[in-house]
This record gives structure tokens, C-alpha cells and sequence, in this order.
């Protein structure tokens, strides 16, 4: 099912959430919505839902303009962030809710709800309440409930916010894996960048109502459109060029910078820590000075002092060839692929 | 460790708990067991043997059914129409609501005589009809009104507690309003609907004003508990008649309590979201909006009527002000103002402190028989008032404790029938206050004791002058419990009205009806005052929690 956003504007209150927001998606595609909180992300699956009503713009599926539908109305799956699971009804009844609805026989629903229990792996489960199931059960049950109607398309508000670490990992590839077999068109709703890069097909990163960027996890990370897009996915370092004060104008090993100090202009550096070459040559042109140091199991994070710098340099070394120690004196280098350079 | 302090003041609860609640329930119970003059079970027999006394728990038990049939699901129409709906009479509908707070049963049946009486207002004089008003019917319609204030709160607190998120859900899903009302709000809703039909069915049991008032040849084991007792000093069968009603109240209360500890379980989710409105069709919205207008219509009609009768007499044709029946009050009626007044001062003082004393004693301090304690300040609720005003009348009538006629006794009655609701209350506030808070406190060096007054005192001040102001104006409207215990020299305004009404004399009971509901009002308006610290939701929580009694 093709889903189109055309120039959705929404406000509230006088502050614009949502401003000219437009995306088209693909079939089958896993989509996902990135963003601070705030920005939007949740206020554009409600108007997809039907549950709110854009001040402009269209909202197509299928090419079809479903703006005055009521949510009803709209054949939408939807995964809300706390769930929102029926307590008083057994994991088979709240199941089976959507098919009730749509007057479904018995043995019919019988069939398909057992189905559905059974692709998200808690079959069994029938008769339980939603109070006797852990976070995960219940974001299990919450997606077989949605998923039972055949919806057009899939929507989940940051479904796996609620759960613990290892178990958001575990679930995340969960709902990827159901998502392919279905072959089902989804948004996917979230403010955690890991996760939004390990699933996604395409990612839509959002602030402040408006689109950064569009593009798959690895072209946003590689070649972030914008200071704003590189600082929210991944760690970077942040610098100001400034030509006039000529003191970081000047990176070893970078030649994309040169066009920027030779015009004269001012310019924001971002350098990937991962693109910080460390090593103990005393011909390196740039040298500095180990602050700080932080082990986090497979990397290593430098804090790096340089003199004439009025800010630290953030180094990450895999640790199994970091073996630095305090206040050791090191020469810096760059890789260029980890380097970008955005006008002000 | 046990110092005596730990020890000491439970005992001491203990032994005022026992004495003033234990010790008169055992004595009515002994005393039923009595049967002209000698022991044994010949009242009982009587009891469930005649067909007039089986007829009569037979009459209490339906009413009783009915009351709380109607009065929930007038609740309930009400509690949709206030929160549910974006319907612009909502705060008429609330205010009318809240009325029966501020006007106690016995007022609204002088209301009731007075507009549709053999002399009524509306029925003879505008309408010219004439029709019984003295029957079951009366006591019924009567009843569900009184009574609605209690369903609402207690419905309205679990209705707006259901999630807008879990209706949004249902919607999502393809169920229309319609729907998702019935088979996801409603739902969630039955704790509430169940409560309040078992609290009402315990209050129409127990109730006695109204239906000696407008019962006319209908009698309730409450009426005729009374009727045994002052008429014709049959203690005995006053005993037996009020142990019965006793067992259906407390079986009624069990089942309450039962089910208020297994829906911990059930909590729907309170999160962001809170109270989403559906929206209703036209037809749906147009019946929540008669019934809401109706009951609004006749509950200002009963408020204004009291007014009526209080200051006009009827002379000839027509209605002129006077202000003849407020005359009384000089002659008569001081002792009584002044008294409510003092009485309600006091309990109110008593029942809030100790029973949050109470409160902490039973929850953060550990000793023996800490469940016990819980259970005894909790049985008065189920306790009708006229069972405990006999049991005053008759275990405090000798020594070593001779009480009657003293005003005392009309103090401790009252006392220990509003500990309950100082209790519950305390319980709810200590649950809502952080525990660490206290622990930072006793970590600071002081002591537990010190820790109670300095710390949790003061932070739960709003709301213990919530719950305060409304032990206040339930004391007010004591009535059941008082009448056995009342002697000339310490009346009080209920009873006052009371014995008006019941002499026929309209006039003055509207007039004393007034000044109480002055005094009642008065202390609304506190708690209004108190509550713009506190905020409109905790308020409100607290005031559903304290609908008992």
C-alpha cells in the first residue's frame, strides 16, 4: 500500500508541530520517523490514525485521500506507546476486538486470532490477562491485535520505550522480522537513533516539525545533510571554523577545508570520533594531550586537549589497540571520509 | 524493641474501640437474644415465623434492591453526562449533584411533603390532584436522589480514570462511540458500578428518616426498630429487628470490601491521556441530557421548596412571607443551633487527628493486632446508625458507664460513627505521601513521633481539611444514631427537624432545615477555600473516597 503525506501543516495552539510535512513511501517499506521530543513525530501518526485533523495538506493511501474518514473508518494497524491493551478482556478477546468489530464469524475469528497469536509466539497465552503478562508479552499482544484486521498499513508509536535494554533489542527484531513476513508498509515512530538505524529501511530524521533529512540509515550517517542530522546520529565533534581567528583552520590531513579557510569563510566541522587517528609520532603536525579516559568494552573514548583549541577532541579507538595512558602527549590525524564540513 | 509508646496508644485504641463500638454492638445482640422477659431464640422465631416481620425484611431488602438499582444508574447517566460529554450544563448538573451533601435525607422528604403533599404546592394547589404520597414509592424516589451523590462520585473517579488512550484503541480498531462505550468504558467501569450499588443498598437498608417520614404504612426494620423501642420499650424485638438489619448491612459491607481489595489488581493504567469524550449520537445525547436536566430541575425545585416552606404561610389563596417560623428558634431552637455546631466542632477534630493517628499507627508502625485494629475502626460503617444509637441507649444506661442524657454520649455516638471516615481518609493520604520523605526525616535524627507532627502532619493538611469539613456536615445530619440518645437538655437541629416534620408542622421544620443547611454550606465553602491548595483532582479523589456514611 502506497502512503503519501502531501504538505502536512498542523498547529496547536499557535506553535506549528508540523510544517509542510511530506513523504512518500513504498510498499513493504519500514519507515521511520526520528526525532527529539517535540518534533512532531507522534502528532503526524495521529493524523495518519484519523485521530487529528491537519490544518492543510492531503493524506493519501493508495492514492486515495483519507482525510475525512473517521478512524473507524481508516483500515490503519496501530501500536500505541503504552500499549493501551483492554484489561479487562483475556490476550484472545483483546485479539480478537478488531474482527468483532467487523462482524466477523466465530470460527473465522477463531482461526485467525490463533494465527496471529502464533506469528508473534504466544500461543497459549489465550486465556490470560493483561495484568498477568510481562512488557514484552503485552507488546506482543499489542502487535498481533493490530496486526489481525490485515491493516493497509502499520504504525507504531514508540512501541518498545517501556521495555529494558536487552529486551528492546530483542523485540525490535521481532517486529522486523513479522514486518517482512507480511510484507507490510510501516511507520515506525522513535527518538532512539540505534534503533531507528538497525531496522529501518529508509529514515526520516524530523526537528522542530520539519524534515532534515530522508535517506537510508547508512547515507544518513555517512552524509548527514546537516550539522543537526550528523550531532543526532552518532557522536561527533563539533567545531567552528573561523578563518579570522585562524586557529582551527587548519585540520592535518583534510583537504575539503581548504576551500572554506582560502575563501575566507566561516564554516561547522563535524568529525566522526571513530575518524580520529591517534598515534605517538612527534613529526604530527597537531598534538594533544589525554584528558580523560572512558573504557566501554569494544571502544575505547579519548578526551584529547589541544593547545590553541578552546574545546576537546573526542577519539574512539577500538580497545583492543587502545593502550594510552593519562596525560600521554599524542599526535592527531584524520580520515577524511569521517570528515564533513557544512556552511553557516 | 516494644517501647510503651508502640504498645500503649494501640492498647488504648483498643480498649476505647472495644468499649464504645464492641461493647454496645454485643449488647443489642444479647439483648435480642430475650423473649418476654426470659432468654432465649422466641424474638427470632417471631421474626422469620410471622408474616408481618417476614413481610417486612422482605419490604426493606426490595426497596433496598431498588434504591441502589435506581440511584447507580442515575449515577452513572449523570457521571457520562459530566465527564463523557462535551455538554455545555455541566456544572449545573454537578452542582445539582452536589446537594444532597449539603441537604440531608430528612430535609429533602420536608421538601417532597411540602410540594407534593395532601397540601402540596404542586399537587393540590397548582394541579389539584390527590394522590398517596406516604408509601414505598415515595421512599424509593426519594432514596435514588438522595443517594445519587454518592453513586456519581464513586462512578466518576473510576470513569475518569479510564485511559483515552484505550478508547482511542477501540476506535482504531473500528468500534463506532456507541461501542466503545459499551463494551470498553463500561467495562472498566463495573468496580465503580458495583460499589456504588452495594453502598447503596447498605444505606437504604440502614436509612430511617425517609422512610419514616414519607413511608407512611411502609415500614423498614430501621422504622420499626424504632417504633419497638420508643413506642411500646420492646427491647427485645428493637434488638432482634436492628441484629437482622444489621447481618444484611454487613454482608453488604463484606461484599464491598471484598471487591475493593481484588479491583487493586484490575487498576486500569492512569497515565496521560486521562478522560477522552465520546462522541455520542444525537439520540444517546439527547436522553443523558433529559435526565440530567430533570434530575437538575427537581433537586433545585427540593432546595428552593425548603425556602418556600420556611418563609411563607399559607393564608386563603395564596403565599405570604413571614417570618413566623424562624420565630422558634429564639424560644427553642438556640440550644439546638448551638449545639450541632459544637458537637460537629468536635468530632470533626476528633475523628480527623486520631484517625490518622490511627491511620499511622496501623501502617508504618508494627505491632500485635494491627489488622484487628483496622477491622474495628472500619465496622461502624456497616453498623446502621439506629442499631448503634440502641446500643448506646441501652449499654450505657448503668453503671459503671452512665452516660444517657449526657451530652457525651450524643459526642461519642457521633465520634466513633464518623472514625471510620477519619480512618479511610487518613489511610488514603498516608498512601500518597512519600515514605522516603519520613525515612529522610528519622535518617535527620528525628523521632517517629516528631516525624508525625513536624513532617506528615503538615504536608496532609490540605487534605485533612477535605476530609475535616466533610466529617463536619455528615455529623450534622446524624440523624438515625441521635434519635434514641436526644433528651431535652442536648438537642440537636436533626432531630429537631425531625420531630417537626413527623408533628406536621412544616413551617418550623424548614425553618431549623435552613439554619442547618447554613451551617452545612458554611463549611462547602471551606472546604473550596481548602481545596485551592490542593487542586481540583485530589479533591475530587478524596471526596469519592469518603462516600461512606
Amino acid at each position: 500500500m502506497k502512503l503519501e503525506l502531501k504538505g502536512i501543516t498542523k498547529k496547536f495552539s499557535g506553535k506549528t508541530v508540523l510544517k509542510k510535512f511530506s513523504i512518500s513511501m513504498e510498499k513493504a517499506e519500514l519507515c521511520c520517523l526520528l526525532g527529539p521530543s517535540g518534533c512532531g513525530k507522534s502528532t503526524a501518526l495521529k493524523i495518519i490514525a484519523g485521530f487529528l485533523k491537519q490544518d492543510e495538506g492531503e493524506v493519501c493511501l493508495n492514492r486515495q485521500e483519507i482525510s475525512l474518514l473517521t478512524p473507524q473508518e481508516r483500515n490503519v494497524g496501530l501500536v500505541f506507546q503504552n500499549y493501551a491493551l483492554f484489561p479487562h478482556l483475556n490476550v484472545f478477546d483483546n485479539v480478537a476486538y478488531g474482527l468483532k468489530r467487523r462482524k466477523w464469524r466465530k470460527k473465522q475469528i477463531l482461526q485467525q486470532v490463533e494465527e496471529m497469536l502464533d506469528l508473534v509466539q504466544l500461543d497459549g497465552f489465550e486465556r490470560r490477562y493483561i495484568h498477568e503478562l510481562s512488557g514484552g508479552q503485552q507488546q506482543r499482544v499489542a502487535l498481533a491485535r493490530s496486526l489481525v484486521t490485515s491493516p493497509d498499513l502499520l504504525l507504531l508509536d514508540e512501541p518498545l520505550s517501556n521495555l529494558d535494554a536487552r529486551l528492546r533489542m530483542q523485540m525490535r527484531n521481532e517486529i522486523v522480522r513479522i514486518q517482512r513476513k507480511l510484507g507490510l508498509t510501516t511507520i515506525y515512530v522513535t527518538h532512539d537513533q540505534e534503533e531507528a538505524m538497525s531496522i529501518a529501511d529508509r529514515v526520516v530524521v524530523m526537528n522542530n516539525g520539519m524534515i532534515e533529512q530522508i535517506g537510508s540509515p547508512r547515507d544518513i550517517y555517512k552524509e548527514p545533510s546537516s550539522p543537526f542530522v550528523a550531532g543526532f546520529i552518532g557522536r561527533i565533534n563539533l567545531l567552528k571554523i573561523d578563518p579570522e581567528r585562524d586557529r582551527i583552520s587548519v585540520l592535518p590531513g583534510i583537504p575539503g577545508q581548504n576551500r572554506h579557510s582560502a575563501r575566507g569563510e566561516k564554516a561547522t566541522c563535524i568529525i566522526r570520533p571513530e575518524a580520529v587517528e591517534l598515534s605517538s609520532d612527534p613529526n604530527s603536525s597537531l598534538h594533544g594531550i589525554i584528558k580523560e579516559i572512558t573504557f566501554l568494552g569494544s571502544v575505547v573514548h579519548y578526551h584529547l586537549e589541544i593547545p590553541d583549541w578552546d574545546q576537546d577532541l573526542l577519539a574512539e579507538v577500538p580497545a583492543l589497540k587502545a593502550g594510552y595512558r593519562l596525560g600521554q602527549k599524542l599526535g592527531i590525524g584524520f580520515i577524511p571520509e569521517g570528515v564533513r564540513f557544512f556552511e553557516q | 524493641m516494644l517501647s510503651l509508646k508502640k504498645f500503649g496508644l494501640p492498647a488504648l485504641f483498643f480498649l476505647l474501640l472495644f468499649v464504645f463500638v464492641a461493647y454496645p454492638t454485643l449488647t443489642v445482640i444479647v439483648k435480642s437474644y430475650e423473649y418476654k422477659g426470659q432468654s432465649g431464640f422466641g424474638t427470632y422465631l417471631m421474626l422469620f415465623t410471622k408474616p408481618y416481620f417476614i413481610g417486612l425484611i422482605r419490604g426493606s431488602v426490595l426497596i433496598a434492591l431498588g434504591s441502589a438499582f435506581c440511584s447507580t444508574l442515575l449515577g452513572l447517566f449523570l457521571s457520562i453526562l459530566v465527564f463523557k460529554t462535551g455538554l455545555p450544563m455541566r456544572k449545573l448538573v454537578l452542582f445539582a449533584v452536589v446537594l444532597p451533601m449539603i441537604i440531608p435525607g430528612f430535609v429533602t422528604s420536608l421538601s417532597y411533603i411540602f410540594l407534593f403533599g395532601r397540601n402540596g404546592l404542586i399537587t393540590f394547589k397548582l394541579l389539584n390532584l390527590s394522590w398517596e404520597i406516604y408509601s414505598w414509592r415515595s421512599v424509593l424516589i426519594l432514596q435514588t436522589l438522595g443517594f445519587s451523590t454518592t453513586t456519581f462520585f464513586l462512578i466518576s473517579a473510576v470513569l475518569v480514570g479510564v485511559n483515552s488512550q484505550t478508547e482511542n484503541a477501540a476506535r482504531n480498531l473500528g468500534a463506532n462511540e456507541w461501542q466503545v462505550l459499551t463494551t470498553v468504558t463500561l467495562p472498566l467501569v463495573r468496580p465503580g458500578l458495583a460499589a456504588a450499588f452495594l453502598l447503596s443498598f447498605l444505606r437504604s437498608m440502614a436509612d430511617f428518616g425517609t422512610p419514616f417520614i414519607v413511608g407512611g404504612r411502609f415500614n423498614t426494620l430501621a422504622t420499626m426498630a424504632y417504633t419497638k423501642l420508643i413506642g411500646t420499650y420492646d427491647t427485645a424485638t428493637a434488638s432482634a429487628l436492628s441484629t437482622v438489619l444489621m447481618v444484611f448491612c454487613l454482608i453488604a459491607f463484606w461484599l464491598y470490601f471484598r471487591m475493593e481489595r481484588k479491583s487493586q489488581s484490575f487498576r486500569v493504567e492512569r497515565q496521560l491521556g486521562g478522560a477522552g469524550l465520546l462522541r455520542l449520537p444525537l439520540l444517546h445525547r439527547s436522553i443523558l441530557v433529559s435526565v440530567g436536566v430533570l434530575f437538575s430541575v427537581v433537586m433545585l425545585g427540593l432546595l428552593i421548596s425548603v425556602f418556600l416552606a420556611a418563609f411563607t404561610r399559607h393564608l386563603g389563596a395564596g403565599l405570604h412571607f413571614t417570618w413566623d417560623h424562624f420565630r422558634i428558634i429564639p424560644q427553642q431552637g438556640w440550644n439546638s443551633i448551638i449545639n450541632t455546631i459544637i458537637f460537629a466542632s468536635i468530632t470533626c477534630l476528633i475523628t480527623t487527628f486520631f484517625g490518622l493517628v490511627i491511620a499511622y499507627l496501623v501502617s508504618r508502625v508494627r505491632f500485635p493486632g494491627g489488622r484487628l485494629l483496622d477491622l474495628l475502626v472500619t465496622l461502624p460503617f456497616a453498623i446502621p446508625g439506629t442499631f448503634m444509637g440502641i446500643g448506646y441507649a441501652l449499654a450505657f444506661n448503668r453503671p459503671p458507664l452512665l452516660l444517657s442524657g449526657t451530652w457525651a454520649i450524643v459526642v461519642i455516638c457521633t465520634v466513633f460513627r464518623e472514625l471510620p471516615l477519619g480512618f479511610r481518609s487518613g489511610d488514603s493520604i498516608l498512601k500518597q505521601q512519600e515514605r522516603s520523605i519520613e525515612q529522610a526525616s528519622e535518617n535527620l535524627g528525628d523521632s517517629k513521633t516528631g516525624t508525625f507532627f513536624r513532617i506528615i502532619l503538615p504536608m496532609a493538611r490540605p487534605a485533612l481539611m477535605v476530609s475535616a469539613v466533610y466529617a463536619y456536615i455528615t455529623s450534622t445530619k446524624t440523624l438515625g444514631a441521635l434519635i434514641f440518645l436526644i433528651t431535652p437538655g442536648n438537642k440537636v437541629l436533626s432531630v429537631d427537624i425531625f420531630e417537626a416534620t413527623v408533628r406536621g408542622d412544616v413551617g418550623n421544620a424548614a425553618a431549623f432545615s435552613v439554619v442547618l443547611m447554613m451551617i452545612a454550606a458554611g463549611g462547602v465553602g471551606l472546604i473550596a477555600l481548602a481545596g485551592k491548595r490542593t487542586g481540583v483532582a485530589s479533591r475530587f479523589k478524596l471526596l469519592s473516597k469518603l462516600q461512606i456514611g
